[in-house]
């Protein structure tokens, strides 16, 4: 009990509190990769500025670990706004959207993450309030029920889903500006790994900033993590900075190989070309096979597989692609020498 | 033994050190680096998520990872830390560095998610008091901390969620030697 209290003393005075810098950017020109997004963002968030409103309602969609977030972060600093973070299932009730939406400053952002699990009473509710700033209260039950509109201050719903296609059409529409993020090429993944590095002065050669990017799946969350894990393995072998072999042998032990793969991504394709002789095969067929579930792989697996040629998705199931069997080193089967894309359907 | 370690292990518990954790090689080597250089540059392991099947020794490993960082270690199932007065209670109670073990944390209700998702990311705690027009919000800063998410279904888990954790390790039956 004694030491209890003396526990909330000890906040801030350790060294080690120093709380880890922020890799997000803060500003847009700070922000590097899809360049598309960036400069039409660019154009929206001054037009805005300029006529003194808020930034029409942006859905951001794409795989995970792309920036989605980030993005929001800096729409809100750059209209010189506060932001307010919720999720989907957060919102339980339609209640709670108009606590949070009442709540809002004039011209704040409100950002909801994972937007296609909205239930649809709390998306029927956001609709006025995204159209006209409005909010459809119901007070009283039964016949005494009746609506009394309450107005919120003008203000931008920035949404991020990786799923678009879960989403209610309804919802998109009321969206002004959608953006769709992509998966970053190697030398926008290097400039960020070399940029985190500096803010977590951490030393790192151009090449081994260059090892991680090749290594991340196109996205900067994974780049990030891999790097501040690299940094714990150059810290115990006692090297100042990261260099190409200190990565490399890191990356080895971390069972991330030269395409970015982890095991499950190797366990995908290996279990379409063992068990279901390379495709195609039906994306529930792969999940109960791997017991991993379905959601998983359609979200966090497939894309980056099929956008690096490795899975091609048909109508009839998934294939396997040349590449693939290449990556793996297993030999095709003499039906299979005419893999996709030349394939007979 | 002190209270936190909770459970007495049995014999059969390999339960001291890491090195005693037999089997996962890489899992062993790896974690070995990381727990180095987070102890070098003094500052809490990155936060780190189990998964794997039930049974396989995860939360040995929590404990073994508490013990080697030098640290306290505080467990609760995701089940029973229903509000976010509870969690909020936990983490004002810690010593800088200090583990915090949530079992079945794909079990955790969304809105104690969002208190831990705000404290994993800025060591800070920010908790809606009140609804409707009155509501507001209450920030806290808490000491750095090292959260030990422990699960058996990590897909259950949201993406932005899942991001928090720097150091994944995935215990599986089949990397065991013996």
């Amino acid at each position: 009990m004694a030491d209890d209290k003396d526990i909330l003393t000890g906040v801030a005075l350790e060294d080690d509190a120093a709380v880890e810098p922020k890799l997000r950017p803060q500003i847009l020109s700070e922000y590097i990769g899809q360049t598309k997004v960036r400069e039409n963002l660019k154009v929206f968030l001054a037009a805005a500025r300029g006529r003194g409103e808020p930034l029409d309602h942006v859905l951001l969609t794409g795989p995970p670990g792309l920036g989605k977030t980030t993005l929001a972060y800096i729409v809100a600093r750059e209209m010189g706004a506060g932001i307010r973070l919720t999720s989907g299932p957060m919102i339980a009730h339609a209640g709670d959207l108009a606590g949070i939406l009442t709540g809002l400053q004039p011209r704040e952002v409100l950002f909801i993450d994972e937007i296609h699990r909205l239930s649809p009473a709390v998306e029927e509710a956001l609709y006025p309030a995204m159209e006209e700033f409005r909010l459809d209260v119901i007070i009283g039950q039964g016949p005494m029920a009746r609506t009394q509109k309450v107005n919120v201050e003008p203000f931008t719903l920035i949404g991020a889903t990786t799923r678009p296609g879960l989403l209610s059409q309804p919802l998109h529409a009321r969206f002004g500006i959608p953006l769709r993020l992509d998966f970053y090429d190697v030398p926008a993944l290097t400039r960020i790994v070399e940029r985190s590095a500096r803010i977590l002065s951490i030393r790192i050669e151009p090449e081994a900033a260059s090892e991680i990017a090749g290594r991340s799946r196109g996205t900067p969350r994974i780049a990030n993590r891999l790097l501040r894990r690299l940094r714990d393995f150059a810290d115990v072998a006692g090297k100042d900075a990261i260099d190409l072999p200190t990565a490399r042998e890191a990356l080895a032990r971390l069972e991330v190989d030269e395409h970015g793969f982890d095991e499950l991504d190797r366990r995908i394709l290996t279990t379409i070309i063992e068990r279901f002789g390379g495709g195609p095969v039906g994306i529930g067929s792969i999940a109960a096979s791997l017991g991993e579930d379905r959601g998983t792989l359609e979200d966090l697996y497939e894309p980056y597989l099929i956008q690096a040629g490795f899975l091609q998705r048909t109508p009839r199931g998934r294939i396997a692609s040349r590449e693939a069997y290449r990556h793996l080193g297993i030999e095709p089967q003499r039906h299979q020498r005419s893999l996709p894309g030349t394939t007979h359907e | 033994m002190s209270e936190t370690q909770g459970i007495t292990g049995s014999a059969t518990r390999p339960l001291h050190t890491l090195s005693e954790f037999v089997g996962q090689n890489k899992i062993r080597e790896n974690l070995s680096v990381f727990m180095a250089a987070a102890r070098g540059r003094r500052e809490p392991l990155d936060h780190v998520l189990l998964s794997g099947p039930p049974g396989i020794g995860k939360t040995t490993l929590a404990k073994i990872i508490a013990r080697e960082m030098g640290v306290g270690l505080r467990s609760v199932s995701a089940p029973s830390l229903q509000s976010k007065g509870e969690l909020a209670g936990i983490l004002t109670n810690f010593q800088p560095r200090d583990c915090l073990l949530i079992e079945d944390v794909h079990c955790l209700n969304s809105e104690v998610q969002g208190v831990l998702r705000s404290a994993m990311e800025d060591w800070r705690l920010e908790i809606i008091i009140s609804k409707g027009p009155m509501a507001r919000v209450f920030k806290h800063d808490l000491p750095p901390f090292t959260l030990i998410g422990e699960t058996s279904r990590p897909e259950a888990l949201s993406d932005g969620f899942r991001a928090l954790f720097g150091i994944r390790v995935r215990l599986d039956p089949t990397t065991f030697q013996q």
